[in-house]
């Protein structure tokens, strides 16, 4: 699957992960994300930032209850729970917000 | 009492999926159930095998679930459509949740000479209790890859996972960071998933990682008695 975007041909395959990870750009996510029906706030990209570091360290992407607590140091405690961090990617935290983010898709998602 | 055989080798390259099929034969004349047989990494090209229609009369005629593995099958290119009749694509939540509801489960490698028949010829006492043993040398397209894969799944389904390096698998902890293959990183995530219990058994004179608590071949018999046996 592919579309242009910008006069640049991206490809993804047919869950919509990107085929050339170099591709990525902020802008690039923000397209993407608008095709899914998200608008990127700060939060989005927090949670964004460090799947993508996460990845980088890891290979893969972390779990529930390393997004919440890395998001809590962020934004406190009292402000984030599981339930917040679905609906930033409510198709799945690790899955949706690893495509945007320009990342494979996890290996251990279910 | 209830069977999960994990098939691993490749039908050409050794007789180890003979030695799976006799053995699923062996169980069900026994009058035990074998619930699933998986079909993972070289093992996935049984499902487009000559030898695949005695696999086909098995399952029909034992009512026995044929699944191969979604994500090898992208990786080896293998079409689900050129499968031979009883032959299912299913995903590694599928493959744990099996061996979370066994008795019994039986790995058939192509490396195997049939060693572990006789280490879980019994039961485990405990069904979630599981341990991954890394014994091959890292590498790209390794095995080992799906291992890890397999590992983070049940871990999300609450078994309790035991990790036993040994032999080349150790190099997955120590060999140049710049050369190991990219899946490596994942052993260091295993605590962020609840992965606590890791261990090394090593020969005097290997190289280990520091970090991880060394066990002796006693200690790691113990493990091999109490646990589900996963190899890679």
């Amino acid at each position: 699957m592919s579309f242009e975007w910008n006069g640049i041909l991206i490809e993804t395959n047919k869950q919509g992960f990107l085929l050339n990870q170099y591709q990525w750009t902020h802008s690039l996510a923000d397209e993407l994300a608008k095709r899914e029906g998200i608008k990127l706030t700060a939060q989005h990209w927090t949670l964004m930032n460090y799947l993508r570091e996460y990845y980088e360290d890891y290979d893969i992407a972390p779990p529930m209850r390393i997004m919440v607590k890395i998001m809590a140091e962020e934004y406190g405690k009292e402000n984030v729970t599981s339930r917040m961090i679905h609906q930033l990617f409510p198709l799945g935290p690790a899955k949706q917000g690893s495509r945007i983010a320009g990342l494979p898709k996890p290996k251990n998602c279910l | 009492m209830k069977h999960t055989i994990l098939v691993t080798a490749h039908p050409d390259e050794s007789a180890a999926v003979q030695r799976a099929f006799a053995c699923c034969e062996s169980i069900v004349h026994s009058g035990s159930q074998v619930g699933h047989v998986f079909f993972m990494h070289d093992a996935n090209f049984v499902a487009v095998h000559p030898s695949a229609s005695q696999w086909t009369s098995f399952a029909a005629a034992n009512n026995v679930a044929l699944q191969t593995c979604i994500s090898t099958a992208e990786q080896k290119s293998i079409q689900s459509r050129y499968y031979a009749a009883g032959f299912l694509q299913g995903g590694l939540s599928t493959l744990a949740d099996s061996i979370l509801s066994s008795d019994v489960v039986y790995q058939f490698n192509s490396d195997d000479d049939g060693f572990q028949l006789e280490l879980t010829e019994n039961a485990v006492e405990d069904r979630k209790k599981i341990l991954f043993i890394f014994e091959t040398e890292p590498s790209e397209n390794s095995f080992a890859a799906e291992g890890v894969d397999l590992l983070l799944v049940l871990s999300a389904f609450e078994a309790d996972i035991t990790v036993v390096f040994k032999a080349d698998g150790i190099k997955n902890l120590t060999s140049d960071v710049a050369n190991r293959p990219r899946y490596t990183k994942r052993f260091k995530a295993l605590e962020d998933f609840g992965v606590n219990q890791l261990f090394i058994v090593a020969k005097d004179d290997q190289e280990v990682d520091e970090n991880i608590k060394q066990i002796t071949h006693d200690e790691f018999c113990i493990l091999l008695n109490e646990n589900h046996t996963l190899r890679f």
